[in-house]
């Protein structure tokens, strides 16, 4: 596999759906790893260059609990790809608040160039189904899944 | 609730040789059985998916499809059977290939945006010709090429017919109107699509501002995934008087298949909507045997306002469709430098796949108004039947059924049987039997693509993975889906069509 940059943490599961597996130390860390699993499905990650031309996006979403958190989360991130065809290979959550249940991130794009990137499988919407959020120590594992 | 396989199956009984009833028990709260539509050779994958979960247990919460059309039969209002057509398989709530329909009288009926599925009006549209294979096999590379340049496919494709806010809302409220008055349509195509390709009770006020920006680009985009413009060969005519009637007479004319949906407007009007009745749920205490099955009453504000912004996205849907059209006549016209209606370029028939509909039907031998959901179901309705156009009155309605890369599609009519056991409603494609991640696996790409040269396919695709997810072998047996349905009698078998050339995401 080619260079995929901050992704590195993720599995695609066998499943007649298609669920994305991904982990990292903390939530902070999964979460980032999941918008990009995402941004790697549609658009081959590898064949994304970050250059000069990078747009930073500012990422402001709340829900009523953690998996409403997420699945706002990850609509928006859907959402920016679909209305600026800008493709994060870069993403930092700022912040996660657990009483409000809000998320701040930043995240740098590149602007969709099929002439250059190698596209993937189009996504339609976020899912509820079979979502899990699961957190321990120093480990925090979540499951996803798209409607393709 | 655990039991075994064996106790599992208990519940399902074989009525003969392609109908299964799932008895009320099977899990709770049934208010009526399910029935299901499967023949030897394709019943198999539905009952393993089972066995895997009595076995396995419900890995984070996925549902075989069988659980999941006995859980739509629990919701409140539903009427006659949850009904699986033979390419079901598991989905969002609820599984793809169900059928369900709810009185509109009672008052606890509900409208469910899982029942109708993401894309909404994703559908399948057919155009004849008056050209035969060998009028295309000296053209066919640079008339696949012409398709491909034309019309914009894959992820972050964008439209090139002109398009903003004004325009799209009005786009949404007249559907395909909207597109004769543009120049986009003829006269005749309106005649020929499900409701005429406009549904009345579209509000274009309920759809957000969210799904219309996203929509907006898509106009005249293809998408990706299992979307596709093929242009396809009559290889088999079964009813030789049906076919005439649609301008079919002969084996080796050319005709060209369009599936696609709503793009991201319906995608976008569908999550909306979801997460607002996630709320409306918890508020007005509505539990549920499925989280999934997000769901309100028909005559509550969420309800109401899922079904105008629905049938908005069913209007775009129509006039994506003839977006696509419009090119594909452009890109004909140009290769045989004849006009499109020189080349008889008409539309066959148009079908909604993923939609619900108000509808009149007997109900324990008296007329009812039930809102009828089908998802990956496609409606067929009979001889006669006032909503289907007068060229049809005669046959029945032309039921689209499109196969995957590689295998044949087919032309069925629908029939009286149907419209008494499936509220008018047959299957709508193959079925997802493998998973994407799967097909990446265990095909290879060149595999795919000398399969394909030998069968005399021509093929363009924006994105080489889908050559593998998109490959015959994902999918269930088309050939076995439509004989499950001409078996029982619920559509009939009246042409079979071979691509030649496939044009996809």
């Amino acid at each position: 596999m080619g260079n995929l940059g901050q992704l590195c943490n993720f599995e695609y599961l066998d499943h007649t759906a298609d669920i994305m597996f991904v982990w990292g130390k903390d939530l902070k860390e999964s979460f980032e790893q999941m918008a990009l699993a995402m941004m790697h499905y549609m658009v081959e990650l590898d064949t994304v260059e970050m250059d000069d031309s990078a747009v930073t996006h500012e990422i402001k979403v709340s829900g009523h609990d953690m998996d409403s958190l997420l699945f706002a989360y990850m609509d928006e991130c859907l959402f920016i790809f679909n209305t600026e065809f800008s493709i994060f290979k870069e993403i930092e959550i700022l912040s996660i608040d657990r009483e409000s249940f809000t998320i701040e991130a930043r995240a740098k794009g590149i602007e969709l160039d099929k002439s250059k990137h190698t596209t993937g499988t189009e996504i339609k919407a976020i899912t509820y189904s079979c979502m899990e959020i699961k957190e321990a120590q120093d480990k925090s594992e979540v499951y996803l899944i798209v409607d393709i | 609730m655990s039991r075994s396989y064996n106790e599992e199956i208990g519940f399902i009984e074989k009525i003969d040789s392609v109908r299964y009833k799932i008895k009320k028990g099977f899990v709770p709260n049934m208010n009526v059985d399910g029935l299901i539509y499967v023949n030897d050779s394709i019943k198999d994958l539905v009952f393993e998916e089972l066995e895997q979960y009595s076995t396995r247990g419900s890995a984070g919460g996925f549902l075989p499809a069988v659980k999941q059309i006995a859980n739509v039969a629990s919701l409140p209002g539903i009427v006659g059977h949850s009904l699986g057509m033979p390419d079901i398989h598991s989905g969002y709530g609820f599984s793809i290939g169900n059928v369900a329909a709810f009185d509109t009288e009672d008052p606890m009926s509900v409208v469910s945006p899982g029942g109708v599925g993401f894309d909404i009006n994703c559908g399948v549209r057919l155009l004849r010709t008056n050209l035969t294979e060998k009028d295309i096999n000296p053209i066919k590379e640079q008339l696949c090429q012409s398709l491909f340049d034309h019309i914009p496919v894959g992820v972050g494709s964008k439209g090139v017919i002109p398009m903003n806010a004004k325009s799209l809302d009005a786009a949404l409220e007249l559907g395909i109107d909207w597109s004769l008055g543009e120049g986009y349509a003829w006269v005749e195509d309106k005649e020929h699509c499900e409701e005429y390709g406009r549904m009345l009770n579209a509000d274009p006020t309920k759809v957000s501002d969210r799904a219309k920006k996203r929509g907006l680009p898509q106009l005249g985009t293809l998408g990706a995934g299992n979307h596709y413009l093929e242009v396809q060969v009559v290889d088999e005519i079964f009813n030789k008087t049906a076919a005439s009637k649609m301008g079919i007479d002969q084996v080796g004319q050319v005709c060209v298949m369009i599936h696609s949906g709503s793009r991201g407007m319906g995608h976008q009007v569908a999550t909306d909507s979801l997460t607002l009745m996630e709320k409306a749920m918890a508020r007005d205490h509505i539990h549920l045997n499925d989280k999934q099955l997000a769901c309100s009453r028909i005559n509550s504000q969420e309800g109401q306002d899922y079904l105008s912004g629905m049938a908005a996205a069913a209007n775009f849907a129509w006039v994506n469709r003839q977006s696509m059209t419009f090119l594909a006549r452009q890109a004909f016209a140009k290769a045989f430098n004849s006009a499109p209606d020189d080349l008889d370029m008409h539309v066959i028939y148009d079908v909604s796949h993923n939609i619900a509909k108000f509808e009149e039907h007997m109900v324990d031998g008296r007329p009812k108004k039930l809102l009828v959901h089908r998802k990956g179901a496609t409606r067929a309705f009979p001889p006669h039947h006032p909503l289907i156009p007068v060229d049809y009155q005669f046959t029945g309605q032309p039921v689209l059924i499109g196969g995957t890369m590689g295998t044949c599609s087919y032309v069925l009519t629908g029939t009286e049987l149907g419209m008494k056991e499936t509220f008018g409603s047959t299957c709508h494609g193959a079925g997802r039997s493998i998973s994407r991640n799967k097909s990446r696996n265990n095909l290879s790409y060149e595999g795919v693509l000398d399969s394909l040269q030998s069968k005399g396919i021509s093929i363009r695709i924006a994105s080489p993975k889908l050559i593998m997810e998109e490959a015959p072998e994902s999918y269930k047996d088309v050939v076995q889906v439509i004989e499950t349905c001409h078996k029982a009698g619920i559509s009939q078998k009246t042409v079979k069509l071979r691509p030649i050339a496939v044009i996809k995401g």
